[in-house]
């Protein structure tokens, strides 16, 4: 029962501040930039997380908090936006082939990587003996 | 305070969202993850979740657009779409893979999500484009 309720209340709170984050990055940045900074900053905490709590605390950060603040929906259709804008500018299938792979290769590692930074760091704070 | 119950609605959807997936991990059987624990599976709970929420998304995005400054957008897409898939889950389970040394698996894992995601999205937009035109 606790457990339902620090999802729900993880959630409730960061899902609402990815929208925020969402609404300041695009003042400046495409939507897949931001949510390349979203994603990893997400997965930060979460790598920190695993290592640094556990028990609800764990789960209200990584599975409430950090599942909601990051998204793969919205990752998808800003993806799909990006292909269509390509394709209506009129870049060659090969460049547009190049751009796609390189995205999505950022869109991934770059949360990965972040995640494993995270996880080294809660490791380095805590040692265990 | 528009603006705060824009963010209320979203937060409401979010919650349930997350409860969703964390619902459908528990139907998977899904174990919770420790890095360093030689223990890794298939995460198909997640994959699911996320393919599932890509189709949704394409479906919502074109039967909401007269939605407007409604409410409907916000609480579904942003919020319950938003909560119910994850990228740090995504991260984290191709990282535990790794871990592992299963890096074909991670590989694999990862190049299905995002090829699967995108299929399902365009799907969704595709099929919802056509009905609202008919």
């Amino acid at each position: 029962m606790i457990t339902i309720a620090a999802i729900a209340l993880g959630a409730f709170i960061g899902a609402p501040l990815r929208a925020l984050a969402e609404q300041y990055a695009s003042r400046t940045r495409s939507a897949l930039t931001s949510l390349l900074i979203i994603n990893s900053l997400g997965s930060l905490l979460a790598g920190f997380s695993l290592g640094a709590f556990s028990g609800d605390v764990q789960t209200f950060l990584i599975t409430g908090f950090a599942g909601a603040f990051t998204t793969f929906s919205g990752w998808t259709l800003a993806l799909s936006m990006f292909s269509r804008n390509l394709i209506e500018s009129g870049v060659s299938p090969s460049a547009r082939f190049a751009r796609m792979g390189f995205v999505i290769v950022v869109a991934i590692g770059i949360p990965v990587l972040s995640l494993w930074l995270g996880w080294l760091f809660s490791e380095f704070l805590f040692v265990k003996n | 305070m528009r603006e705060a119950s824009r963010l209320l609605v979203i937060g409401i959807g979010g919650a349930f969202g997350a409860l969703s997936r964390n619902g459908i991990a528990q139907l998977f059987g899904s174990a919770p993850i420790e890095l360093g624990d030689q223990i890794a599976s298939f995460p198909w709970a997640t994959l699911t979740v996320n393919v599932i929420g890509a189709l949704l998304i394409g479906i919502l995005a074109v039967a909401l657009m007269a939605d407007g400054d409604g409410y409907l957008r916000p609480f579904l897409i942003t919020g319950f779409l938003g909560g119910f898939t994850t990228f740090s889950a995504l991260a984290l389970e191709a990282a535990d893979l790794m871990d592992n040394n299963m890096w074909l698996t991670a590989l694999v894992y990862l190049a299905v999500t995002v090829g699967a995601g995108l299929v399902a999205v365009q799907f969704g937009i595709r099929a919802t484009q056509r009905m609202v035109k008919s």
